[in-house]
């Protein structure tokens, strides 16, 4: 089984240094990285081009071939260094089995078959005008079409005349790479209603120009052209331009509205309907009757105002969508199956889908267990912290239960496969999410309530007005009802809620927080309590070092350096820790290393001979030596050079950096804390007690956690769950509102209303911030769209108000709405509390 | 007088003129990527290969 990124070792390279003082370092034409092979030159007209790899060359070569040397001219960054050919096709090569790709593959009758790609490397436009161009011209595509707004490709190619790896590979030769993927089923979803919502929108505004044009012609009516007979012509025109709109257009609304009653929930779209069907209702009166305005203008403009805000929405969360689909990417991921024949055991490559229960795998130290299964031989620690919680990696011996999505640390393991795939301990979790998340609250939405109170308000002022009239004056009732009602409702509805829900969404974005379930950023305000999850989370899930002790015959910055020269030997995570503490600048090179997987390795540097490994590794490389007792009950690393030991080196997992800023920023806006960790309780309880937060729960199960975050919400209080892990998904689909780290796993990030995109904590914190200032300034509008209405409204009724001047104020006091609203999109300014 | 009935005739076959382009051009996926026409006029591709 291969490291979790794929069987393929990524293109990395080192960043380049800026130390090229001398300006004359030769620079790789294709991917600008520093090319040192001089015998890797092109001559072209002009000056000779210089490459760092022959993949670079032959990209270039390939897109000079083609014609489309107008790539180099309009990139707007560099290319990333293509693999070699070898390296390509060893890891292109599994795409041949069709297994893999099932769920990716479309076929057609005719033979034919349409793949979706998703890209990575993609830096501007130019990339996608390249891979559009370069997959069209290879012989047996059909169609490509590349969109580099979701960073994806869809090619139709013929299977007869070319095989899937052939079409990647196409891609790949340029420095792109290509996965396929299966786009998970919301997005095909949201996107039909996108689209859906586009054709309404444009409808609904294209009827409101027409309406508007021959309204704006009464706004200024002077007289001769209101002739009844022309009048009554026009407004019949009006009415039949606005039927599309109430009777299609809107029906969305209405469908919402009518959902919203049938579960008695309050929701924006049943004021909506009730303005739409009023406004339109009133005005058919008027015309019928021939007495009093119409309002068509009013309905149609409002109508099509609330479909873009729609479809901007829409389109939002659209793009998480994809963001979050990049984790179905298709992967090969290989495993070792173990299968007797006559010769004894031998060892297969095999890819994880074909797998059953019962195989034999091996797993090597460093990599990831792609099943669950039980331990047959070998004797391992594994790291399970995503699964569970427990930060410490636990031993397994044969008989053992091991899942996947675990790292094996130390020695091989050979596993009996109990599940695979869909069956696996993970996929089983998504369950446990699915049941949590139908014991979440039902979603109050801000809007929604503040919209009930306002249309309350609305809707009692104008059946006062009605009373008024009916009882008070001689004069109809009607007209003057119907002007309350249309002037007062759309344009706080449809300008003052929706701008300042986008332009937070937006700001959110800005800060680093994908907002991926609507109504969560309402609700974000209203929080009581944060539940944190500790490993992962508050924690930064890998061990760092804490402490080194030192022999006294050395000084602390020397031994770390040695020992990151012989830690870069390894990929044990310890082993990691120790090269990212250590001193920045040159290190001595370890020659000749000879590591034992998990437990250390021993080298010559500067020709003295080292060990970098644990205490037993050191004791039975060097029986001899004697070693002081451990000064710390944490993981030790002991660095020995000549048979004599140097330094410990404690690790542990430690808090976030900037976790205590955070924690202390939450508690001052008044919010409870607590963590919920799976754990061990006296890792916890330290934790617990050094940010402050007695509420500190340990050891629990990952349905215990969803259990406890609803016992809390029973009690009333609104709660937002903080976490990463697998263990964490279903306290994340149970809560009010959750959010996910950047560091978080696929089913964490499914099961939560936000994914943070910058790592650490600093986003939780930036986004109740901006929850709160978002509610402000949504009741902002409100006042000044509902103040306006009630200023204006008598006004107008009066006669004080020529027409154009009231167009005027109403376009005015939009775009004071909006511009009010694109303050939260400000990151500049301090979040104020 | 007459001539508003000319007028509401022509404006209702513009707008029906225009709504039926509207939706071809939304199924026909015209929308879906906004800035790859933008780049395509860039991006000549009147060097022949040599």
């Amino acid at each position: 089984m291969f490291a979790r990124d794929g069987a393929v070792a990524v293109n990395q390279r080192p960043p380049l240094r800026a130390d090229a003082a001398n300006g004359t370092l030769a620079r790789c034409y294709h991917c600008d990285d520093e090319a040192i092979d001089s015998a890797l030159t092109q001559a072209a007209q002009g000056a000779p081009r210089y490459f760092c790899c022959p993949g670079c060359l032959a990209a270039t070569e390939t897109i000079e071939a083609l014609g489309l040397a107008p790539y180099y001219r309009q990139r707007e960054g560099t290319a990333s260094r293509p693999l070699g050919l070898a390296e390509r096709d060893a890891a292109l090569a599994l795409f041949n089995d069709p297994i893999l790709t099932r769920d990716c593959v479309q076929s057609h009758d005719n033979g034919e078959r349409t793949v979706r790609l998703l890209l990575e490397g993609l830096r501007c436009a130019a990339c996608a005008w390249l891979i559009e161009q370069r997959l069209g011209r290879v012989e047996g595509v059909v169609s490509v079409r590349v969109d580099f707004a979701h960073a994806q490709a869809f090619v139709r190619w013929d299977p007869a005349r070319l095989a899937l790896p052939a079409v990647l590979d196409a891609v790949w030769a340029l420095g792109y790479r290509a996965w396929p993927f299966d786009p998970l089923q919301q997005q095909e979803q949201l996107r039909r209603e996108r689209v859906d919502c586009m054709r309404r929108f444009g409808i609904a505004a294209l009827c409101a120009m027409q309406v508007m044009m021959v309204a704006s012609a009464f706004y200024f009516d002077a007289g001769p052209l209101a002739a009844d007979e022309q009048r009554r012509w026009l407004e019949g025109l009006n009415l039949l331009t606005t039927l599309p709109v109430v009777l299609w257009c809107a029906v969305p609304f209405y469908r919402g509205a009518w959902r919203a009653l049938r579960h008695r929930l309050a929701g924006m779209d049943l004021p909506v309907s009730v303005g739409i069907l009023l406004g339109f209702a009133g005005s058919l009166w008027h015309f019928l009757s021939g007495v009093g305005p119409t309002y068509f203008d009013s309905v149609t403009m409002f109508v099509s105002l609330l479909l873009g805000a729609r479809y901007v929405d829409l389109r939002g969360q659209e793009l998480s969508a994809v963001q979050l689909g990049r984790l179905h990417q298709v992967q090969p991921v290989l495993v070792r199956r173990l299968e007797d024949d006559s010769n004894g055991t031998q060892e297969q490559q095999v890819l994880m889908q074909r797998l059953q229960p019962g195989d034999r795998v091996r797993v090597l130290p460093g990599e990831w267990l792609a099943v669950d299964g039980v331990v047959l031989a070998g004797c391992s620690s594994v790291d399970e912290h995503v699964l569970t919680g427990e930060s410490r990696p636990v031993s397994k011996t044969p008989g053992a239960r091991v899942l996947q999505g675990s790292v094996n640390l130390d020695s091989p393991l050979i596993l009996q496969v109990t599940a695979v795939g869909r069956e696996a301990f993970a996929a089983r979790m998504a369950a446990a999410v699915a049941e949590a998340a139908r014991r979440r609250p039902p979603v109050a939405a801000l809007a929604a309530r503040v919209a009930v109170w306002f249309t309350g308000g609305v809707l009692l002022l104008a059946l006062a007005t009605a009373l008024f009239y009916a009882f008070a004056t001689h004069l109809p009732w009607l007209p003057a009802t119907v002007a309350v009602l249309v002037i007062s409702c759309p344009c706080a509805l449809s300008l003052a809620t929706p701008a300042a829900l986008a332009a937070a969404t937006d700001g959110l974005l800005a800060r680093g927080v994908a907002l991926l379930r609507g109504p969560a950023l309402e609700t974000l305000a209203d929080v009581t309590h944060v539940v944190f999850d500790k490993t992962g989370t508050l924690t930064l899930g890998q061990p760092a070092l804490v402490r080194t002790v030192c022999a006294a015959t050395s000084q602390p910055s020397d031994v770390l350096t040695l020992a990151a020269a012989l830690a870069a030997h390894s990929e044990h995570p310890l082993a990691r820790a120790l090269m990212a503490a250590a001193p920045e600048g040159t290190r001595p090179i370890a020659e000749a290393p000879l590591a034992t997987p998990g437990a250390g390795l021993v080298a010559t540097v500067d020709g003295a001979r080292c060990l970098l490994g644990s205490r037993r590794y050191a004791q039975t490389t060097f029986p001899a030596l004697q070693l002081p007792s451990a000064a710390l009950p944490l993981q030790e690393v002991c660095l020995i050079r000549n048979g004599e030991w140097l330094a410990f080196f404690y690790l542990a997992d430690v808090l976030r950096p900037e976790a205590r800023a955070v924690v202390d920023t939450l508690r001052a806006s008044g919010l409870r804390l607590a963590i919920f960790s799976g754990d061990r309780a006296p890792v916890v309880a330290a934790l617990g007690a050094e940010l402050g937060i007695t509420d500190a729960r340990a050891g629990l199960l990952p349905a215990e956690k969803a259990a406890a975050i609803a016992a809390l919400q029973a009690t009333g209080a609104k709660v937002a769950v903080v976490g990463e892990g697998v263990n964490d998904a279903p306290m994340l689909a149970g809560a009010a509102v959750s959010f996910a780290l950047a560091n978080a796993t696929e089913q964490a990030r499914l099961a939560a209303d936000f994914s943070c995109m910058t790592p650490g904590l600093t986003p939780i914190a930036a986004s109740f911030q901006l929850a709160r200032r978002a509610r402000r300034v949504l009741w902002q509008n409100l006042a000044w769209a509902l103040g306006y209405n009630l200023l204006a409204l008598p006004l107008a009724v009066c006669g004080w108000v020529q027409p154009w001047g009231a167009a005027l104020c109403m376009s005015l006091s939009s775009l004071a709405v909006t511009i009010n609203a694109q303050r939260l999109r400000r990151t500049d300014a301090p979040d104020r509390r | 007088m007459e001539i508003i009935f000319l007028l509401i005739v022509v404006s209702l076959v513009l707008l029906g003129l225009i709504a039926w382009g509207f939706l071809w051009a939304v199924s026909a996926g015209q929308f879906e990527d906004l800035e790859a026409q933008g780049r395509a006029i860039l991006m000549d591709e009147d060097e022949p290969p040599p």
